[in-house]
């Protein structure tokens, strides 16, 4: 009675997609029962693959904080200019006047002599001493930020050819060394998360193979049945999802806990440079990508695993 | 009806030997019929071409309407659906319960879950075993795990039945019972083809035999009993 009103009730399709999401839940609950049934390979094979995700992961928050680092710092293309000495504060204004007139200048901050000192004085214990051997040795200091695409190299000469000016200085090199520096560690980066993505592929691979080596005679048996492919497929691409489920989470757990680790001491050296820098844990957004990585891998590896193996097992 | 149609069916196997040679029979729908001869006679040969486990060399076999010889290979999972398949080494899946060996093909075909709950212990009734579904195969004896194998194949309520050799490892008691079984599923209207060397139990089943030797219909005749004659 009821399984006939179901279906005059229900068109189709829609049975089809019932039917369709049964065999979905049955595959993938099948699959988190065999994760369960040998907790100890299974568990085994997981750390690996989350020791080979965690690796890159961390490269990439490490790089992320050198990134921010850098942002607070000043950018390569501010130039720090020195009047000379015995400049007065008038010099320095018309000086300041004249270069924000200029159209490659965005911005321009001039420090007396007395806040440099005050500056220096914060910074380290010895700036009493110097004042009191040579009265304020610091010279008016003019602070250039430079609008994007201007040649600071260029600027810098043109600017210290004034006779009211002592030296310019183009901070900008080793920050652009630095910057160099880390385009490469990106790129290295990236490159050994290529190999550590295949190190992953071929875990989940052979670990999905060993499986279908094991449950062969299931596998011909529920084929005599009338098992499609897919059918006979599926139970393994879950399990492939699953080991890289598990392999995500334990990975960002692995990350979570380095960085949790590392912030105390990292806090402690940046406050020694006077800094107020705090490393940077994983966003959520960094958490969604590692666990997307982690499951299009555990999913990839068990789609390349059975693509062959599942169709040359033909029932006895 | 014609459940099954055979026209000139030769099968040959990569190297070589013939294991049928221009065999044609038919069998109609609700027919319960024996195929027997020696071993190497072609019993298997032919019950796998039926089966849809390997396809024909030379002409027709036509099974349930299906063209097997033109069957796609997409299509042979749907059309084995359609089957049931009782083996000799009964094929259980030793790690799982009884419940779960019989409702495989439900699983397979995506039925409810309440409704197959409800069709595996109809199942194991008929063949006398409601009550070991939580058992594991390694706990029964051998007619019972055979009788599990008939279930499972049953469950899925089957146009044709294929059994090859299903008492070969059974007493003759129980193999008798297990003969009684499928006759009464031919009854009800399902087409059974059994495989069976053992021609005492097959004579006295009184139903149609298919004699093979050497890949070849030799006889196909119905045994009388004795006050028949």
């Amino acid at each position: 009675m009821r399984a006939s009103r179901r279906a005059v009730g229900e068109s189709a399709w829609r049975q089809s997609l019932r039917g369709w999401l049964r065999a979905h839940g049955f595959a993938l609950f099948s699959a988190f029962g065999r994760l369960l049934q040998r907790p100890l390979d299974q568990g085994l094979t997981i750390t690996v693959l989350a020791v080979a995700l965690t690796l890159p992961a961390l490269g990439l928050v490490a790089l992320e904080n050198g990134g921010k680092l850098l942002a607070g710092a000043a950018r390569p293309s501010d130039l720090l200019l020195f009047m000379i000495e015995g400049a007065s504060a008038e010099l320095s204004a018309d000086l300041a006047d004249r270069l924000r007139g200029d159209p490659r200048v965005v911005a321009v901050e001039t420090r007396s002599p007395d806040e440099a000192l005050a500056e220096f004085r914060a910074l380290s214990g010895f700036a009493d001493a110097l004042v009191e051997a040579q009265g304020n040795p610091l010279p008016w200091v003019l602070s250039l930020r430079l609008r994007e695409g201007t040649d600071p190299a260029a600027l810098a000469e043109e600017i210290r050819a004034a006779p009211e000016v002592d030296a310019v200085t183009f901070e900008g090199a080793w920050l652009q060394r630095l910057e160099a520096s880390l385009r490469l560690a990106r790129r290295a980066l990236w490159l050994l998360g290529g190999l550590l993505a295949t190190a992953v592929l071929l875990v989940v691979g052979n670990t999905v193979r060993l499986e279908i080596a094991t449950r062969q005679e299931e596998i011909e048996v529920v084929k005599l049945i009338g098992a499609s492919d897919a059918f006979v497929r599926r139970p393994f691409l879950y399990g492939g999802l699953w080991l890289g489920l598990s392999a995500g989470l334990l990975a960002t757990l692995l990350v979570s806990a380095t960085l949790w680790a590392l912030g105390p001491p990292a806090r402690e050296l940046a406050l020694s440079y006077g800094s107020s820098f705090e490393l940077e844990g994983l966003r959520l957004q960094q958490v969604v990508v590692l666990m997307a990585v982690a499951l299009a891998l555990g999913w990839l590896g068990a789609f390349l695993a059975t693509a062959q193996r599942l169709r040359a097992i033909d029932p006895r | 009806m014609e459940a099954i149609r055979f026209d000139q069916v030769s099968k040959r196997y990569p190297g070589g030997q013939d294991a049928l040679t221009t065999l044609s029979f038919g069998v109609n729908g609700g027919e319960m019929v024996f195929i027997t001869g020696h071993s190497g006679a072609g019993k298997s040969s032919l019950l796998r071409l039926v089966g849809a486990l390997d396809r024909p060399t030379r002409g027709l076999v036509q099974v349930l309407g299906e063209n097997l010889g033109r069957l796609s290979r997409r299509a042979v999972p749907r059309y084995r659906r359609r089957l049931g398949l009782v083996f000799q080494d009964h094929r259980l899946l030793m790690d799982r319960s009884v419940f779960h060996n019989v409702v495989l093909p439900l699983v397979v075909a995506g039925v409810a879950a309440d409704e197959s709950a409800r069709r595996v212990r109809a199942a194991l009734d008929k063949v006398g075993l409601l009550g070991s579904e939580g058992k594991r195969p390694l706990q029964l004896s051998g007619g019972e795990r055979q009788r599990v194998g008939i279930a499972r194949a049953l469950v899925g309520k089957p146009e044709l039945l294929l059994a090859d050799e299903p008492t070969g490892n059974l007493d003759p008691n129980l193999s008798a019972e297990i003969m009684g079984l499928f006759a009464s599923f031919a009854e009800a209207g399902t087409t059974v083809l059994v495989a069976s060397h053992d021609l005492a139990l097959v004579q006295r089943m009184q139903k149609r035999v298919l004699v093979l030797e050497k890949g070849k219909l030799i006889d196909d005749f119905r045994p009388r009993s004795r006050h028949e004659r």
